[in-house]
């Protein structure tokens, strides 16, 4: 099959991971960060850092990612959890800037503005391939495992929790459930997806500057992946991603420019206003009835 | 009689019918990979205008041997955008040569997909140092980098500024601005670095955000430090800002020299006015001495100012210059040469380029280190101008031979008398 | 350099206003609809938009543009409000958010496509203009802004607590129910707020048209800071935009001159965080409002 074809399924299943961390938090939680490109940068740069500058093997980046970002979100959530709603998201809107600042001044460590290139040494001890499909492997092995946390949190009594906190956090606390430690575990489960996801990216992509892994763009088109999949159920991030990935790859050839960006706006607008169950939700609203 | 003459007609017929025919050979199609959303989007767009131009003279001369060349064109926003445009040009379309991509971080990635796949990557518009030091084989840059850009406007400050003022580098006080992108970094760096090895007192290095709404603590260190000669690299609204807030303080230098991007731009004069001339900016310059063009360069670069004026509605600054010459020496010197988008041939075309100073429209010359050196893929020949604004126009100051006017307004006068 | 810092707080109030003048829509939208409106800034970016247009084609200064500029604006938010925000007003909070978030990034995308990247620029005699005062620099355009700022803010303070309109919103705003079972129409309210908010914003870009480069991306650059005022001053209050502004402009121009001026964005990304930490609902904020439960 055609590389080009692979690296849209890689693309398609990465922002599926992605918008999947991310929905554990909103979907799940109601926590509608706006930060989540911090926990990505950051497990991107681990392992670029890691290999680049230091030499170590990109597992070693991994693991190092997934205790960074989840400290970090143990940091950022204990400030952030008192306030609700939009003053929350305004609040993690701080944090990829704080990050990118951070990625363009400690140059030693990594590299500034220039960013990094990471050298493509192929083998496993690197994780980079020649072959494309072990990263359409590795991309997919990451959305199932999303998935698979999704619904088991679904399930289980985490995802009880967490709903009738998002539903009514006072009532819920009455009941004896602590929102505070809640909040944090589903945090800190999502920041460690989502670094494995800037950790693949890094793998793949090969070159990573601050601007391109801290943008505002990666946050708001992992939240747009779910919000147009269905916000709150397991399918809704891959659905979503199925569908505008390989949309936007088109719509990059045909329009380019502003018009492609209008739609996207336009499209998100729409999922709002119309359909904010998104697809899977409405489609399992109409199997009810 | 009449048969054999009939016969004797088609058989000549045909034997012209047949050079006739293989005049329409099929066309070659090139990758073309440029930011065209985004912040980048106004150059990115322009150096993309500047190589369709290149891809129009060619075709209208008949094509590169015969062949009309076609760009299919990739928008490359963010660097993973690159790399999946990259990968539908090299992988879909199945390309082995592609021009691209103005910004450098864009350039890493995409060349880096282009490169594992053993096509050609050519760079027409990217500055950082480091995309020629990866040892790439099939990577050209014909632009000068981003270190050379800087070096430059130290040098002019001693061979043009101190000179005009009459006095020595040590007795004069350099501040160096620029916003804190990869860009504007390297540029400054390399133009401290040079003007300390000059002799001039380099007060201080200052960087700040480009999208920032107010330059005025920036304005006012000026205003304490009191340099004489101020280099900067800037973004765009930083650019004007900073000039506007000179003024709004009372903070005057004797030279202001910008490192090219929004410095080289029309909307820079445009938010000016008349304030804008004396203010130098080193890049390479569209503009220069024709007497250092050889004829033909000369010729073809008056074609493509008034075919670009045509098709785009204004005149093409340096971006777009740049954009045409990579491109028409790809498919002039080289695919002409290689005869074929075979990766290994072009490549070897490549590395025979060799044409001397004058030889392209902007006065570089064209050959490109090999195999060994450090910068393997470097244009050696291609190098930054100095400009000055005159008129509200840009002319070229230096080198001398290049110049097309002499510097002036050095000391630059006080706010009031501008 | 202690010579220099009566000039830093004059340049820093002045651009404070510049701030001030870019939250006060902000956050009476906030107040009044309890929505944040993520697309305050490309409101303001149209505003510069329809300045430039009246400049560049019929030669009108960018000040008295406003007169036509800002009713255009007026009239769009009603709309907008009508279409997008109503239906929204009591969603999920991600709903809301990316509802204004898609417009945002629609507006932009709209003016890339009308009118491209270029950056244009609006010269005329007072752009580079400044009063000498005391032997301090003002910058005119400043200046005016920080008047605008005052004015406007005094302006719907005036309305908000002497009018019968004003006290008809504040009642609004403390107990929609019992205000709509006293007669108060909340739907019309709710519009009118929403455009209002969004009239502000095209006064503040007429006002800033003259001082930086209009381009479709200018709005994303000039609201962070203005949610950075809004939840320093009050979600709400218009007398704490106007302080959170003058606040951030200050402290960022003493950070930028005496320790360094890429620092300057940071103090104000730092002063979010604190404000957030310690006191939640800001320096005029009724403490419990950054609590929007729909309860």
């Amino acid at each position: 099959m055609n590389d080009y074809y692979l690296n849209i399924i890689v693309m398609t299943c990465l922002w599926a991971a992605l918008s999947g961390a991310w929905n554990l938090m909103a979907g799940y939680g109601g926590l509608v960060s706006l930060g989540q490109s911090a926990f990505f940068g950051i497990g991107a740069y681990a392992t670029a850092v890691l290999y680049a500058t230091y030499g170590f093997s990109p597992w070693v980046g991994l693991v190092a990612g997934v205790v960074l970002t989840t400290s970090t979100a143990v940091l950022i959530s204990w400030p952030c959890f008192r306030l609700r709603g939009a003053f929350f998201s305004l609040a993690t809107m701080v944090f990829p800037i704080v990050t990118e600042i951070i990625a363009n001044n400690w140059t030693d460590v990594t590299r500034g503005f220039t960013g990094i290139a990471m050298n493509f040494k192929p083998g496993i001890e690197n994780f980079m391939f020649q072959s494309r499909w072990a990263y359409v492997a590795a991309a997919f092995l990451l959305m199932l495992l999303v998935y698979g946390v999704t619904r088991w949190i679904h399930r289980g009594r985490l995802g009880l929790y967490l709903i009738a906190v998002r539903d009514d956090q006072d009532a819920a606390e009455s009941m004896g459930v602590e929102p505070v430690r809640v909040k944090l575990l589903i945090t800190m489960i999502s920041a460690a997806l989502t670094s494995l996801g800037g950790f693949l990216y890094a793998q793949y992509i090969l070159f990573l500057d601050p601007p391109s892994v801290f943008s505002i763009n990666i946050s708001v088109q992992i939240a747009l992946f779910s919000l147009i999949g269905g916000l709150g159920t397991p399918l809704g991030p891959i659905v979503g991603s199925l569908i505008m990935t390989p949309l936007d790859g088109l719509l990059s050839t045909v329009l380019g420019g502003g018009p492609r960006l209008l739609i996207y706006g336009a499209v998100l607008l729409g999922v709002v206003l119309l359909a904010p169950q998104g697809v899977v939700g409405t489609l399992q609203a109409r199997w009810r009835k | 009689m009449n048969i054999r003459r009939a016969l004797i007609a088609s058989a000549a017929l045909t034997c012209l019918w047949g050079p006739l025919h293989a005049q329409a050979q099929e066309a070659w199609k090139i990758g073309a990979l440029y930011p065209l959303t985004g912040p980048l989007a106004l150059l990115g767009g322009e150096n993309l205008n500047g190589a369709r131009i290149a891809v129009e003279m060619i075709n209208q001369q008949g094509g590169v041997n015969g062949h009309k060349i076609e760009l299919v064109t990739g928008d490359a926003s963010t660097p993973d955008k690159a790399q999946s445009e990259a990968e539908r040009l090299s992988s879909l379309e199945n390309l082995k040569v592609i021009t691209g991509t103005y910004s450098s971080g864009l350039s890493y990635a995409a060349s880096q997909v282009v490169e594992r796949r053993g096509g050609v990557y050519w760079e027409t518009g990217g500055i950082s140092d480091g995309l020629t030091k990866r040892g790439f084989k099939n990577y050209f840059r014909i632009v000068f980098t981003a270190s050379q850009n800087g070096q430059l406007a130290a040098n002019i400050s001693r061979e043009v500024i101190a000179r005009q003022l009459g006095k020595d580098p040590k007795d004069l006080k350099m501040m160096v601005i620029h916003e804190d992108s990869d860009y504007g970094t390297s540029v400054a760096a390399a133009a401290e670095q040079r003007a300390k090895e000059l002799g001039f007192k380099v007060a201080s290095r200052v960087a700040y955000k480009a999208t920032t709404t107010d330059l005025s603590p920036l304005v006012l260190r000026m205003k304490a430090e009191a340099p004489n000669i101020v280099i900067a690299s800037s973004y765009a609204n930083d650019a004007l800002l900073i000039q506007r807030q000179m003024k709004q303080l009372g903070v005057n230098v004797d030279a202001f020299v910008g490192t090219g991007g929004i410095y080289g731009l029309s909307s820079f004069g445009e938010g000016l006015g008349n304030a804008v001339n004396g203010i130098f900016n080193t890049e390479g310059a569209a503009t220069i001495n024709t007497a250092a063009l050889s004829p033909e360069s000369a010729k073809q670069l008056a074609d493509f100012k008034q075919r670009f004026e045509k098709a785009y509605g204004k005149t093409p600054s340096y971006v777009g210059t740049q954009g045409f010459v990579g491109t028409y020496v790809l498919l002039d010197n080289v695919l002409r040469k290689a005869n074929s988008l075979d990766p290994d041939k072009v490549r070897a075309a490549a590395a025979a380029v060799d044409i001397p100073a004058g030889g392209t429209a902007l006065g570089w010359g064209v050959k490109f280190a090999g195999e060994g050196d450090p910068m393997r893929g470097q244009n050696v020949r291609s190098f930054p101008v100095a400009q000055q604004w005159q008129g509200s126009k840009l002319v070229v100051v230096s080198p001398d031979k290049m110049k097309t006017a002499s510097a002036i307004l050095v000391p630059l006068p006080a706010w009031d008398k501008r | 350099m202690l010579a220099i810092l009566p000039q830093l707080l004059v340049s820093g109030v002045l651009i404070g206003g510049v701030y001030a003048l870019l939250s006060i829509g902000l956050t009476l939208i906030f107040g009044v609809l309890r929505v944040v409106n993520f697309a305050q800034g490309e409101f303001i970016m149209l505003a510069m938009f329809g300045a430039f247009w009246a400049n560049a084609l019929l030669g009108i200064d960018p000040y008295l543009s406003a007169i036509v500029v800002v009713p255009a604006i007026f009239m769009l938010g009603l709309l907008v409000e009508r279409f997008v925000i109503q239906r929204i007003l009591f969603a999920a909070h991600s709903m809301q958010i990316f509802a204004t978030f898609g417009l945002s990034v629609l507006l932009q995308n709209l003016a890339l496509t009308l009118w491209g990247p270029d950056y244009r620029s609006v010269t005329t005699a007072y752009t580079s203009l400044s009063y000498s005062f005391l032997g301090l620099s003002l910058s005119a355009t400043s200046l005016f802004a920080f008047i605008a700022a005052i004015v406007m803010a005094a302006g719907l303070i005036g309305f908000l607590h002497f009018t019968r309109g004003g006290m008809a919103l504040r009642a609004m705003v403390q107990n929609r129910y019992a205000a709509s079972l006293m007669g108060v129409d909340t739907k019309r309210l709710n519009r009118l707020a929403f455009a209002c908010g969004v009239a502000c914003a095209a006064v503040c870009g007429c006002i800033l048209t003259p001082m930086y480069y209009t381009f479709p991306t200018v709005g994303v650059d000039l609201i962070i800071t203005g949610f950075v005022v809004v939840v320093l001053g009050g979600m709400g209050s218009v007398a704490g935009a106007v302080v959170g502004g003058l606040i951030i402009g200050i402290a960022q121009t003493l950070t930028g001159f005496y320790l360094s001026v890429e620092f300057k964005d940071v103090v104000a990304l730092l002063l979010f965080i604190v404000i957030l930490l310690v006191r939640p609902q800001g320096l005029f904020g009724r403490k419990g409002a950054e609590d929007l439960g729909m309860k």
